[in-house]
């Protein structure tokens, strides 16, 4: 089997990572996937915190050895070919891993020559990514000296060094301020349009996995749970809104819950979402119809003594179909 | 080539921080100096050492001076202060006026091996033949502090200067009683001293100074270049484990192995930059004490693979200490302990060979890499010896560097 002969750049079977916490005790980081990346996509993995994201990516790079299945990159085994494997691929990873007090352009070049590209074509080839990544002005400087977003281009940059078919982004636009991100997101897309990457790109926000991917991936608990095309996905949520109440109270009880499934036409169920972050808390309705139901589930929560500060009508989306699946939100 | 690639990038790297030129250059080079101090300080090893001998002479008469000149050419090492006191004040008089009191104080202090008065009338009493003493101080003899042959010198040129005398004396007797030339006795005295200068039955007194009786013993700059170079080797090549550490926590590592590039060329390319610039540590140490004229034997191949021999053994130990260390303060505090505990046991702050040096110390000093390295640093710096002398050192530091490479690398496949 060879690159070219299979639709799939990245073939991966029965993956499953278990480390070993400190005490000893084991941590299934990632159980047993299957997954196909094809070529010339954008395919999105999408999982809130604590996944599995970055230690899949961490697998199929060749950094760290699965505890159990494989994978093929190009055709070439991860676990028993590493070095032709790694040749095909370049790897941006989640946290910037750049040389400080080293310039943009030091680091480029000792990147690239880990590729063992040299001389004149080296010099070239980073000419090139400083022109993707716009920061050919500030080259000589220290990276340590650049801004947040500044340092994750750099960071792109080096994935892009030896011109990859396959490009891993773990999570890329964390941290960084929206004009920024929308750089890199345009850049994503550029890689796949212009250059004809196929681009594995993981991310927390389903915004992003719905603007740029072709196929999508949710992981969660080091599984997936559901793997298309977007469409595909939202096929799966069916035609179920959402209403979203921002209450004022710590609870709504379960009660008054089934109320809202029971006493409102086109209403399937109700839960509570509380934010782990700023405690804030939501009631979640799916219906059939979201703004049909509106008036009275508003009515409803009245009734019940439920303050409202907020009301959002939200069309299915991936968050939708992560709450479907989990129960939880993906939430950002 | 990706292993040298790794270990320029590292250089690179070391050589964007500050810090480095301080503790490279400017700290040793100032440490090589200040420790050459209390090894013996700016004493050339080589340089003829002198043995001071105050002489307060009363008399200034021809028969004095004639002592005295017969005393230097008994002793070479004779210097009769304040008289040959020249500029460079090898007598360290100073500016003090010199007395009585001031050469006992100096014998008494050290200074000088001794003292020797001349009271007025000892040329009238050499001329008349008539019992006269001169006075002769010296502290009790010990061992390190032999006074005899100083006293010997004395008595030596008291011997010729009486013996022409007696001739004189003779000759005197034989004008006054054969009526003979008035200039005969002065004859017979200037004979008599030709006779002397050839110098038939005289000892040649050469005294070995104190400091280098035990030839064995490093001097100075001997000891500081060598010992300051080897502890900051420590310094320098230790710190590479930190520098691991660092590697891992800002994601350089790992973005290297999703390269093609093996964990061992990585680790390989490290551990060679840390090789380079240890071997730039002991260069910077020897170069500065080039600069004040110390001489490394007659061995430069021998004292390289010496060095070379020791950085290993040092980047072996940094390499285990990578596999130890969970923090950079961790890291950084080990290094240091290893460096502030094994530079002085090894006997790179003073020479394991002095006196003062209990017999338990050397042994445990004889144990570390540094004593090893210093052992082999005096063979071929002091002793002058070759590489036949230094390869039973040389031997044992590849041989550890290779224990330690080994459960170094043992536990970095473990630790995965
Ligand atoms: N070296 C490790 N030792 C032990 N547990 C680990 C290790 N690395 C990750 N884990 C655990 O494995 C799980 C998955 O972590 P991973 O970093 O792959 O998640 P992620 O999806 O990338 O999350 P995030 O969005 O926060 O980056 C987490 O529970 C994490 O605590
Ligand atoms: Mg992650």
């Amino acid at each position: 089997m060879t690159a070219s002969s299979s639709p799939s750049l990245v073939q991966i079977r029965g993956l499953g990572k278990t480390y070993k916490r400190a005490d000893g005790t084991p941590v299934k980081a990632v159980k047993n996937i299957d997954l196909d990346i094809l070529t010339g996509e954008i395919f999105s993995l999408l999982g809130p915190n604590g996944a599995g994201k970055s230690t899949t990516i961490s697998m199929i790079s060749g950094l760290i050895p699965p505890t159990q299945g494989e994978a093929h990159i190009g055709g070439y085994s991860i676990v028993k070919q590493p070095m032709q494997a790694k040749r095909l691929m370049g790897v941006v990873p989640q946290e910037i891993a750049l040389y400080p007090t080293l310039s943009a352009r030091q680091n480029l070049e000792f990147f690239g020559r880990m590729y063992d590209m040299q001389g004149a074509a080296l010099r070239q080839r980073v000419d090139e990514v400083l022109e993707v990544i716009d920061l050919k002005d500030r080259q000589h400087d220290r990276v340590e000296t650049f801004s947040g977003g500044m340092k994750r281009r750099v960071n792109i940059g080096v994935g892009l060094l030896n011109k990859p078919q396959l490009i891993y982004m773990d999570e890329p636009t964390v941290g960084i301020d929206p004009q920024n991100r929308r750089r890199i997101l345009d850049t994503v897309l550029l890689l796949r349009e212009q250059y004809k990457m196929t681009v594995l790109y993981t991310t927390h926000l389903m915004e992003e996995a719905q603007e740029l991917s072709d196929r999508v991936g949710i992981i969660d608990h080091g599984e997936i749970i559901a793997c298309g095309t977007q469409t595909e996905l939202m096929h799966r949520v069916g035609e179920e809104d959402r209403l979203i109440l921002s209450i004022d109270q710590p609870n709504v009880s379960d009660t008054v819950l089934t109320r809202f499934q029971t006493e409102i036409d086109g209403v399937q169920r109700a839960v509570c979402e509380i934010n782990p972050d700023d405690h804030s808390v939501k009631l979640i309705i799916f219906a059939q119809r979201g703004r049909k139901a509106l008036p009275d589930a508003i009515r409803l929560a009245n009734d019940a003594g439920v303050k409202v500060t907020s009301v959002e009508v939200r069309e299915p989306d991936l968050e939708s179909l992560f709450l479907k699946l989990t129960g939880r939100a993906l939430r950002d | 080539m990706k292993i040298w690639h790794i270990a320029l990038n590292d250089l690179l790297v070391t050589r964007s921080s500050p810090s480095t030129w301080l503790f490279l250059f400017a700290v040793p080079a100032i440490l090589v100096v200040v420790l050459a101090l209390p090894n013996g300080g700016f004493q050339d090893p080589n340089a003829p050492v002198y043995q001071r001998l105050d002489v307060i002479d009363s008399d200034q008469s021809p028969a004095s001076s004639d002592l005295l000149m017969h005393m230097r050419r008994a002793n070479a090492t004779l210097l009769l202060c304040p008289i040959d006191n020249d500029e460079t004040d090898r007598c360290g008089l100073g500016d003090a006026a010199f007395t009585l009191e001031l050469a006992t104080e100096r014998l008494r202090q050290g200074r000088t091996e001794g003292y020797l008065t001349i009271p007025a009338g000892f040329g009238e009493a050499v001329i008349g033949q008539t019992p006269f003493k001169l006075g002769f101080y010296s502290l009790p003899t010990t061992e390190l502090n032999p006074q005899e042959p100083l006293l010997q010198t004395v008595n030596a040129a008291l011997t010729r200067v009486n013996a022409l005398a007696t001739a004189q004396r003779f000759a005197d007797v034989l004008y006054a009683d054969l009526g003979g030339n008035p200039e005969f006795s002065q004859q017979v005295y200037q004979r008599a001293q030709s006779y002397w200068a050839t110098e038939p039955i005289t000892i040649r007194f050469e005294q070995t100074p104190a400091a280098t009786i035990n030839s064995d013993q490093p001097v100075g700059f001997q000891q500081s270049v060598p010992g300051t170079g080897s502890m900051y080797v420590m310094n320098v090549v230790l710190a590479g484990s930190v520098v691991l550490l660092l590697e891992r926590k800002q994601g350089t590592m790992q973005r290297i192995l999703t390269m093609p590039v093996s964990q061992g060329a990585f680790i390989a390319g490290k551990m060679l930059s840390r090789v380079i610039l240890g071997m730039i540590q002991f260069m910077v140490a020897f170069a500065v004490g080039l600069l004040f004229g110390t001489r490394y034997g007659s061995d430069p191949i021998a004292l390289i693979l010496l060095m070379f021999a020791f950085v290993l053994c040092i980047s072996g130990l940094a390499l285990l200490l990578a596999t130890v260390i969970k923090s950079e303060e961790q890291g950084s505090g080990l290094a240091l302990f290893l460096m502030l505990t094994l530079a002085p046991l090894g006997g790179a702050w003073w020479s394991l060979e002095l006196e003062f040096i209990p017999e338990f110390m050397r042994v445990i000093g004889n144990l570390t890499p540094v004593g090893w390295v210093m052992n082999g640093f005096n063979k071929l710096i002091v002793q002058d010896g070759g590489l036949i002398a230094v390869l039973p050192n040389i031997g044992i530091l590849v041989a550890v560097a290779g224990v330690l490479f080994a459960i170094a690398s043992y536990r970095l496949r473990y630790e995965q």
